[in-house]
Order: structure tokens, then C-alpha cells, then sequence
């Protein structure tokens, strides 16, 4: 009965990052990969909780959130379920834009830039393109 | 959820003999329930001693104290108090000591969460010849087997390993969100209990300075930078200048002139030790700490 | 058909035994503390019991092959010197017995008033795992009433079976030598009632000296001392716990003190009734008569506690002694609810 919940979250305390956001983004990051689908279950506040020896509000503060967001939903007795994935088929291994930047990672590459140099670029142009959307 | 927890107004103790004098001194604050909180000062600020009061070994000089709406005698079985020296009958085996909270507490014991605490602990072993560590998980064990509502901790993880800190302290939160357990930690290493406590309550000189949701406590105030000049309207709590630049920690009155001054959230640690140099600094309850009618400023 | 019986049934004994738990429970504890010292003074009395028996049987045997020989104590006989020398070591060794096994119940009461003022009381709070208890479902009182309840039983217990003991081992040896007598303080001491309340008594102070004094060795040692002062001021009171009797006689006339009596005092009496010490007039003094005469002294009395006067004294001195215990277990309980709430 008790199905083992599909994410596990690591808490960094140092990143300087709210806990309960860490949680918000790794739920979206598992999202993303595609790693959590619809009708899973993410784990109690209590099985995160004793993993990570972090305050329970905390947790049930980031569910709360991804709840807002309609990523999940809380069924009373039965757990917090994933509702909706994010980012679909963007994160597909045959995705056009993945392969897309495939090709443009190994081109910056042939032109000489370290993986430093690679990553700051993208950072910086990510970061110009969406910039005022949103936080958190 | 809405009761309180601990209630204190106008609580004082003073030790007899050898002009120890007031070791708390007109304290009044409201813990509510549900809530993970820490107790944090320097040592002999009067932790020890508030906790004890809560646990009912002392009887209060002056002022008085409620534990879960009643008071702290008649709330013990209610509660569990795990003091800084886990007492512990050294002549029992770790597995008559749990047999004794199973005798001692029969309207509540839990064994199952008695034994998960308890983990791999040398079940024939005497408690004299356990560690500091393993005397501290015992005395965990005892604590969280008796299932309370109030669970007070005096300095529980001062003699743990990182690892061990890390289980019991998931195994409390774990406790805390499957049954609601109000839990006070007492504690002077701050980053033992950052990310796990959400109120605070700041004891310093046998007198709460701040007390609150940690959340809001560090919401209020603001670490400006910026020119040498007036921070007024805000609040100081710290201020120091190195040349022409100035750091002040402020408790903000109104909005910030972002023209003038830098201005960032504090982190937990910056807070309390701004408050721990600034002995003169107001005291700072949020609504839901302030007792009754003995409201402090904001 | 026993699954439809089955759950109807079995909540009952369960709450039955939950609150068996909850009457029991801090004084099992207690028990599971001390354990080799309960045990040893559980022990205690039936080892002293057995020896007193046994070396009992084993002179009685001896009295008897002695009887059998026709030779007599009083009554020098040839040939009997090995034999009557023999008999009488039996004797002064069956009384070297009685005294230790007397002196061992007066230690006793000492004994059990360190054992709750230091390991079962004042350890705990010097040690703080009084903590411990008042932390669980437990009120101080409660946990003091268990402290006092478990050690008072087994006292309770052993104490009487001891000098239940000692008074048969005493009074069997009365009828076959000249042993102690009854008022003699090891025998006295050891039989009846008193015991018990010697017992009582210190097992009370004991745990008053180490709720107030809250350190192991300070606790027994004021037990000590206090046990001292309790005996000592009962050896120099005893005789007039109970109104003695009194007998007067002409000086000169034949006069015999009852046996088995206490002489508690003697002096003159006048005409006129009054009371005179005995010094006022010695017989050996050259000027006897004549001092009587001018004392005008009539009469010589005796005070004394006859043998009978042995349950009246042992029962009001264990009416002080519980009075003592109970008045010691009251503050004790003051003093826990002063500073403890």
C-alpha cells in the first residue's frame, strides 16, 4: 500500500535559496525530466521531513505552492498527487529545440569556449530573454 | 492550533544563595501550538531555567506559566522534557529504561516510536556505559515514546555526530508533522537549528528580546548599506561604519529609501547576533508571542 | 465462534490491566532500581531466621545429652568437669548469638534510613534523574510515595519476620540458661514491636534528610546522627513511658525485688511521704540510724518495671516511633510541594 513516492529532495541550507523553494523547483525540475508524470504521488511532509530534517510547514508550504500553481493536488487521507507535467515534450531526447541546442553547444564548443564559457553565455541570454517575467 | 502552548506573563525566577540573583526576569511570551521552536541565547541567558519552569521542577519566583492551557504540573503527562544532562537511571539496560517509560507513562506509550528512536542502541547495555550520543538517543526515545503534545529540549543534539544529528533531528520533524508536536529546542549553535525551526524566541540577560515566526522576525527588519548618515525613521538594532560606508541593521518603520541605502533581508544568524551585541536594542514580539495583555512594542 | 467472542472480550482485561499498570507502575520502577538492595533485605530475615533456629536446635541437642549425662552445674560431681565445661561454652555460645543477632537489629533500623536517604532519594536529585521520573506521567508526590511505599513494605516485612524471630529465639532460651533479660537494651531492642518501629522511624527521616538536604552523603550522614540521638534519647526516656511500680519496706525487714524487674529507682520516704534520696542516709555510714531518725524516714522504696510492664513500654515507645514517622513523612511531602509545586 505504501508505494514508495517517485522524488527524493536534497536540501541544500547554504544555497542561500528559501528551503521551501528548493523543494518547489526540484518538484519542477523532476517535472520537467520528465522524472514525475501525472497521478504520482510526491512523498509526505512527514517521509521528507525525516529525510532531510527540515521543518514540516516548510514542506507543506512548498505543496502548498505547487498546488496554487495546479501541479498538484492534495487528496485528503491519500497524499498530495501530481496533477499536470511541465514543459511536455520539451524535454524528449528528440525534441527539434533540444536538438537544436545540441547543435548549437557543439558549435560554440568548435569555436573554442570552455563549458565555463558555454554555460555563462546561455545563463546570460536566458536570463535577458525572461527577464522581468517572473520569480520563484 | 489556535491554543497556546506556553504561556508566560511576567515570569521571573531568582535563585537563592550566593548572590546569584534573577536568572529570568519579567518574561511574557506566547508560544503557540503546532510549532517548531527554537530557544536560543548565550549560555546562561535563562534558557535552562524557562525551560525548567515550563517542565514544572520550579516554581516561579514571580509571574506565572501555562503549559497547554493549564499549569505545568498538571500538563505532564501531556508533555516531555528532555534536560541538557539527559537524566537517565544509570543501573537500567537501555531496554529496562524503555520498559520503565512504557510503566510510567501507561495512558500514552508508544514502543514502536520508542524502538525506531532507540534504532540499533545495545539493548542489554547498561545506560552507564553508553555515550554521550547514545544517552542522548535513549533519552530521545523515552521522550517521543511517551507521544506528547509539548515536547521541550534542552540542548538535545550538543553531543551528537553530524549524522546522528541529522536522523534524530529528521525523526523529531518527522514526530512534529505526524502529530502536530509542539517542539522547543534550546540551543546556542544557530545553524543547528536554522531551516528546522519556524519561531523563535530570543533569550538574552533573563529576558526575551525576540519572539515570534521566524519568517515575520526576519521580515521586519532589514540590513541597510549605505553613507554615514541618520537612519531614522527605522529602528536601529546595529550599526557600524567602516570609512565612509555604514551597516546598520534596522527594524523598519515605513519603507526604505532605496535611493540612500542598499537594502537585504537579513539571514537568521545576523539577526540574533545584531541583537546578542546591541543589549539595548528593543525587545521585538510578534502578535502571536505576545501574551495577554503584557503586549511588548512592535 | 470464539472470533465473534473474542473482541467483546478482550478490551476488558486490557483496561483492567492498564490500570493495574497505573497504580503499579512507579513503584515497579523503584523495585527495578534497587533491586540487589531489596533483595538482600528481603533475603536477610530468612537467613537470620534459619541460623536462630538452627543454633537454637543445635543447643538444645547439646542440653539435652547433657541432661542425659546426670551431671549438674551447681552440684560439683567427679568426672564431670569436661562435661560441665563443655555445657557451658554451649551456653555463653548460644548467648554470644542472641547478643549479635540483637545487635544487628539495632544496626538494622540505621541501615535502612541510609538506604532511602542516600541511594533511593538523595541520589536521585543530586544526580538529577529525579527528572526523569517527574518528566513521565508522574507528580512528584507520587514518585516520593512510590520511593517511601516500596522500601516500607519490604522494611515492613523483614523487620517483623526478624524480630518475630529474635523474640522466640529469646524467650526459648530464657526457660533453658540465665540469658539476657528482657530489658537489656540488645534483647529489648530486638523484640517485639519496637523494631518495627525503629525501622519505621528511620526510613522516614532517612527520606526527610534527602529531600532537604538533596546530596548522598551529607543525607546519610545526618541519618546517622539522627538514628543516634533517637536512641540514646529513648534509653534515658524508656523508663518513663509507662508509670512504674513502686514498693516500700522497713529497713531491716526482709525484702525481696520481684525477678525479672527493672529497678528504675530507690530513695527514702518520710513521715510525711516525702521522697529522699538514697545518699541522704547511707547504711555503712556510722551515724545511720541516728539519720533516720532525724530525716524522720519511715520507709525504703523501690520503682521498678516488672516484667509484665515489657508489651505496655514496647507498645508506646512504637506510638512515639510511628508518630515520629508519620509527622517526618508529612514534611517530607511539605517540602516536595514547596519547591517543586
Amino acid at each position: 500500500m505504501a508505494e514508495s513516492a517517485a522524488v527524493e529532495y536534497r536540501i541544500d541550507r547554504r544555497s542561500g535559496v528559501a528551503t521551501y523553494l528548493q523543494i518547489v523547483q526540484q518538484t519542477k525540475q523532476a517535472l520537467r525530466l520528465g522524472l514525475l508524470e501525472p497521478g504520482d504521488r510526491l512523498p509526505t511532509a512527514r517521509e521528507v521531513v525525516e529525510a532531510t530534517a527540515i521543518n514540516p510547514n516548510t514542506v507543506l508550504k512548498a505543496y502548498r505552492e505547487l498546488e496554487r500553481e495546479g501541479l498538484v493536488e492534495a487528496r485528503r487521507g491519500l497524499g498530495t498527487f501530481v496533477t499536470r507535467t511541465l514543459g511536455g515534450a520539451a524535454a524528449a531526447d528528440d525534441a527539434p529545440l533540444r536538438a537544436e541546442l545540441a547543435d548549437w553547444t557543439r558549435r560554440a564548443r568548435a569555436a573554442g569556449l570552455e563549458k565555463d564559457d558555454v554555460s555563462a553565455l546561455f545563463t546570460a541570454v536566458l536570463d535577458s530573454t525572461f527577464e522581468g517575467d517572473q520569480t520563484g | 492550533m489556535t491554543g497556546a502552548a506556553i504561556e508566560a506573563t511576567g515570569l521571573g525566577m531568582k535563585y537563592r544563595g550566593r548572590g546569584r540573583g534573577w536568572a529570568l526576569r519579567d518574561c511574557s511570551f506566547r508560544l503557540p501550538a503546532g510549532r517548531v521552536c527554537a530557544l536560543v541565547g548565550p549560555n546562561g541567558a535563562g534558557k535552562s531555567t524557562l525551560l525548567a519552569l515550563a517542565a514544572g521542577f520550579l516554581r516561579p519566583s514571580e509571574g506565572t506559566v501555562r503549559v497547554l492551557g493549564s499549569v505545568p504540573g498538571q500538563a505532564r503527562a501531556r508533555m516531555a522534557f528532555v534536560a541538557q544532562d539527559k537524566p537517565l537511571y544509570p543501573q537500567l539496560t537501555v531496554d529496562a529504561t524503555l520498559w520503565a517509560g512504557a510503566e510510567l507513562n501507561p495512558a500514552t506509550w508508544d514502543q514502536e516510536t520508542a524502538e525506531r528512536i532507540a534504532g540499533d542502541l545495545p539493548r542489554d547495555a547498561r545506560v552507564r556505559d553508553l555515550s554521550g550520543g547514545q544517552r542522548t538517543r535513549l533519552a530521545l526515545a523515552l521522550a517521543l515514546g511517551k507521544r506528547p503534545e509539548l515536547l521541550l529540549l534542552d540542548e538535545p543534539m550538543a553531543d551528537l555526530d553530524p549524522l546522528s544529528r541529522h536522523r534524530l533531528m529528521g525523526a523529531l520533524m518527522a514526530e512534529a508533522a505526524e502529530r502536530s508536536t509542539t517542539i522547543v529546542m534550546s540551543s546556542h549553535i544557530l545553524t543547528e537549528l536554522e531551516g528546522v525551526c519556524d519561531y523563535l524566541l530570543l533569550v538574552d540577560g533573563g529576558r526575551v528580546r525576540l519572539g515570534g515566526e521566524t519568517e515575520d522576525l526576519l521580515a521586519a527588519h532589514t540590513l541597510l548599506t549605505g553613507p554615514v548618515q541618520d537612519t531614522a525613521p527605522h529602528t536601529v538594532v546595529e550599526s557600524r561604519t567602516a570609512g565612509r560606508l555604514q551597516t546598520a541593521l534596522v527594524r523598519r518603520q515605513g519603507a526604505v529609501d532605496t535611493d540612500v541605502w542598499e537594502a537585504a533581508e537579513p539571514s537568521l544568524e545576523e539577526l540574533l547576533l545584531a541583537h546578542l551585541r546591541s543589549p539595548e536594542a528593543p525587545a521585538l514580539l510578534t502578535p502571536s508571542a505576545a501574551a495577554g495583555q503584557a503586549v511588548a512594542t512592535v | 465462534m470464539s472470533a465473534i467472542i473474542a473482541p467483546s472480550s478482550s478490551p476488558a482485561p486490557r483496561a483492567a490491566a492498564a490500570s493495574r499498570n497505573r497504580l503499579r507502575g512507579p513503584e515497579r520502577v523503584v523495585v527495578a532500581q534497587h533491586r540487589w538492595a531489596l533483595w538482600i533485605m528481603g533475603v536477610l530475615p530468612v537467613l537470620a531466621t534459619v541460623s536462630l533456629v538452627g543454633a537454637w536446635l543445635w543447643t538444645e541437642h547439646v542440653l539435652d545429652a547433657f541432661a542425659a549425662t546426670g551431671c549438674s552445674v551447681t552440684h560439683t560431681t567427679p568426672g564431670c568437669d569436661a562435661t560441665v565445661n563443655a555445657y557451658l561454652d554451649r551456653q555463653m555460645w548460644l548467648r554470644e548469638v542472641l547478643d549479635r543477632a540483637g545487635l544487628m537489629m539495632m544496626v538494622l533500623p540505621a541501615l535502612i534510613g541510609i538506604f532511602v536517604a542516600g541511594p533511593v532519594i538523595a541520589r536521585e536529585l543530586e544526580s538529577g534523574t529525579y527528572r526523569l521520573a517527574w518528566t513521565q506521567s508522574v507528580t512528584p508526590a507520587r514518585w516520593l510515595a512510590a520511593k517511601l511505599a516500596v522500601p516500607t513494605v519490604v522494611t515492613l516485612a523483614s523487620v517483623s519476620v526478624l524480630s518475630a524471630a529474635c523474640t522466640w529465639a529469646q524467650g526459648r532460651a530464657e526457660g533453658a540458661y540465665q540469658g539476657q533479660e528482657w530489658h537489656e537494651r540488645t534483647a529489648y531492642g530486638s523484640m517485639g514491636t519496637v523494631p518495627v518501629g525503629y525501622a519505621l522511624c528511620m526510613l522516614a527521616l532517612g527520606a526527610l534528610a534527602g529531600l532537604v538536604l538533596r546530596r548522598t552523603l551529607t543525607a546519610t550522614v545526618v541519618t546517622v546522627i539522627a538514628y543516634g540521638t533517637l536512641v540514646a534519647a529513648f534509653n534515658s526516656a524508656r523508663n518513663s513511658l509507662w508509670p512504674t511500680l513502686t514498693d516500700t519496706f522497713e529497713q531491716g525487714s526482709h525484702y525481696r525485688f520481684p525477678d525479672g524487674a527493672i529497678n528504675v529507682g530507690t530513695g527514702w520516704l518520710t513521715d510525711s511521704g516525702q521522697r529522699l534520696p538514697h545518699s541522704t542516709c547511707l547504711e555503712w555510714a556510722p551515724d545511720f540510724k541516728q539519720c533516720l531518725t532525724e530525716k524522720d524516714i519511715a520507709l525504703r522504696y523501690f520503682d521498678y518495671h516488672p516484667a509484665s510492664h515489657f508489651w505496655p513500654l514496647q507498645l508506646v515507645e512504637t506510638g512515639i516511633l510511628l508518630a515520629l514517622a508519620a509527622l517526618a513523612v508529612a514534611l517530607a511531602f511539605r517540602v516536595l510541594r514547596r519547591h517543586h509545586g
